[in-house]
């Protein structure tokens, strides 16, 4: 299927490329992607809130048959992570050396990297990723 | 109640468009009755995709259309690997209310048309667009994740995991209409391809073509009707976050342990009173954790006790007696319909080789995405 990735990566800028999330102002609790209401206190009061990118990882696969555009990154390590603001993301796990090391609950570090490739001649879409702090 | 249903053989069926699937299930369920097709009120069909499949988006009318019904209402539900399941419980709502007699709900897929990679794309679409497909899950990944959550919590090893695998292709030689007869072993299954660590292809349910269908009537007029007497007794359905790792529990789906509830509380039963399942094993973990969130088994269990046989045929709560997704085949819309077909064909006695002595009650789980879609259906023996 076809994806307008131009737009999509405009539109999805702020999340997708600055971790831009936003956090209730009442409860102050924390939402990535950003939400328009708080689920907690069903109000629509939120501020925008830039994530640090600190973590911990979760749980964690090492995909072999990856999807359409991430032929590039096979066979690709992909994890659940919980920054330190209390909201999970998935995101690839970037500069694995010996995955003996990725062990649930190690401290990770969003950063920014190239997520797919539309194609040999296609849009290239960046994002976060997970670095492993070992 | 059910009344009749209709089955297509399920795999690779080449030269046959899903609608021509839908037609001939549709025909074998009213030849199981005395309706003809005239008297059908309304039409749910069950599919995920025919527009990435087959080209084809407003599916729905076709299926009147090439019924020769032209006038009947047709609509199309989808809900990722529920869709078929789904199209059940709103035949059933829709009997339920009393504004249709008659109802037919149907599912199929003609999936075998496209590359596998191009298949594999279309599927993951079920998952999140933005935060899961745009960063590089897979479904095989997400339920990858799950079996290694499910590993560390509890223990439930490979073995484990292929012990599902080998007993629904054992389940499957019984099945004429299922994609794979041939016996499976234990060895072979932990040592295949490896698709997302840990799940190997032998974890994981294949590409498959295929139509079911149901003839949908109310209980109170069976008088009326010729063909079986299968009862609903209830039906439930739960939804969660699109995303997988928007949850805190990656054992299980608590849409399961919530559609399991409600669809126990409504029936006034509980999991000792159910003697078979139906359930989605899309992936091998994904059985272990329903048998489990369900209610049948302690949470942590649900590998061992499959390991140990307690949910083969013979065991004390046969699961997938069908052969379920892994080897009786999984075209999306047509899953949860089949599903219903397996449990109406146990409790009328039509099971043939596979038949399960002295059942009254049959349930089943049908997911959607990872788990985001939950539909569950309890049938009862009408005699
Ligand atoms: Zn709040």
């Amino acid at each position: 299927m076809s994806r307008n990735l131009v737009a999509e990566n405009w539109r999805l800028e702020r999340s997708r490329y600055l971790l831009v999330g936003n956090k209730c102002t009442e409860c102050e609790k924390y939402y990535f992607p950003n939400v328009q209401i708080c689920t907690d206190c069903n109000i629509s009061k939120l501020d925008e809130y830039v994530f640090s990118g600190k973590g911990k990882l979760i749980e964690w696969t090492k995909i072999y048959e990856v999807a359409k555009g991430f032929e590039l990154f096979a066979p690709l390590y992909y994890g659940i992570i919980e920054l330190e603001e209390g909201v999970r993301v998935a995101a690839q796990i970037t500069e694995v050396t010996d995955d003996t090391k990725l062990i649930p609950g190690i401290k990770t570090q969003m950063v920014f990297r190239k997520l797919f490739e539309d194609g040999s001649q296609g849009v290239l879409t960046y994002g976060f990723k997970a670095e492993p702090q070992i | 109640m059910i009344a009749g249903y209709g089955h297509t053989k399920f795999g690779d069926l080449g030269r046959v468009t899903s609608r021509e699937l839908v037609v001939a299930a549709t025909i074998e369920a009213l030849e199981m009755t005395n309706l003809n097709r005239n008297q059908i009120d309304s039409i749910y069909l069950g599919m995920l995709s025919p527009d990435i499949f087959e080209h084809q988006m407003h599916a729905a009318p076709g299926i009147p259309d090439y019924l020769g019904l032209n006038h009947t209402p047709s609509t199309r539900i989808e809900a990722a690997c529920a869709s078929g399941g789904l199209s059940v419980l709103h035949g059933i709502m829709a009997v339920a209310s009393g504004f249709h007699d008659v109802v037919l709900s149907v599912g199929a897929e003609k999936m075998t048309n496209l590359p596998t990679s191009h298949t594999t794309e279309a599927l993951a679409m079920c998952a999140d667009d933005i935060y899961e497909v745009a960063s590089g899950i897979t479904f095989p990944g997400a339920f990858a994740m799950m079996a290694r959550a499910h590993e560390h919590k509890y223990g439930t090893n490979a073995e484990m995991r292929a012990s599902v695998a080998v007993k629904n292709h054992k389940h499957a030689l019984d099945n004429e209409l299922a994609q794979f007869r041939k016996e499976l072993t234990i060895e072979k299954a932990m040592n295949s391809l490896m698709i997302a660590d840990p799940l190997t292809l032998y974890d994981c349910s294949p590409i498959t073509d295929g139509a079911a269908a149901v003839i949908i009537v109310p209980w109170e007029d069976r008088a009326d009707y010729e063909g079986i007497r299968v009862k609903v007794k209830s039906f439930s359905q739960a939804s969660d976050t699109m995303s997988l790792h928007d949850r805190n529990d990656l054992t299980g789906f608590m849409t399961t342990k919530v559609a399991a509830r409600k669809a126990f509380d409504r029936a006034s039963l509980q999991p000792k009173d159910i003697d078979f399942l139906e359930v989605h094993d899309c992936f091998t973990i994904a059985e272990i954790m329903a048998i489990e969130d369900m209610g049948f088994f302690e949470k942590g269990k649900g590998g061992q006790v499959t390991l140990d046989g307690e949910t083969a045929r013979d065991g004390h709560l046969p699961v997938n007696a069908s052969g379920g997704l892994k080897a009786k085949g999984h075209p999306i819309g047509a899953t949860g319909v089949s599903q219903i077909v397996e449990v109406a064909k146990q409790l009328s006695g039509n099971a043939e080789s596979r038949q399960l002595n002295d059942v009254q009650y049959g349930m089943t789980q049908n997911l959607g995405g990872s788990g985001s879609t939950i539909v569950c259906h309890i049938l009862e023996r009408g005699d």
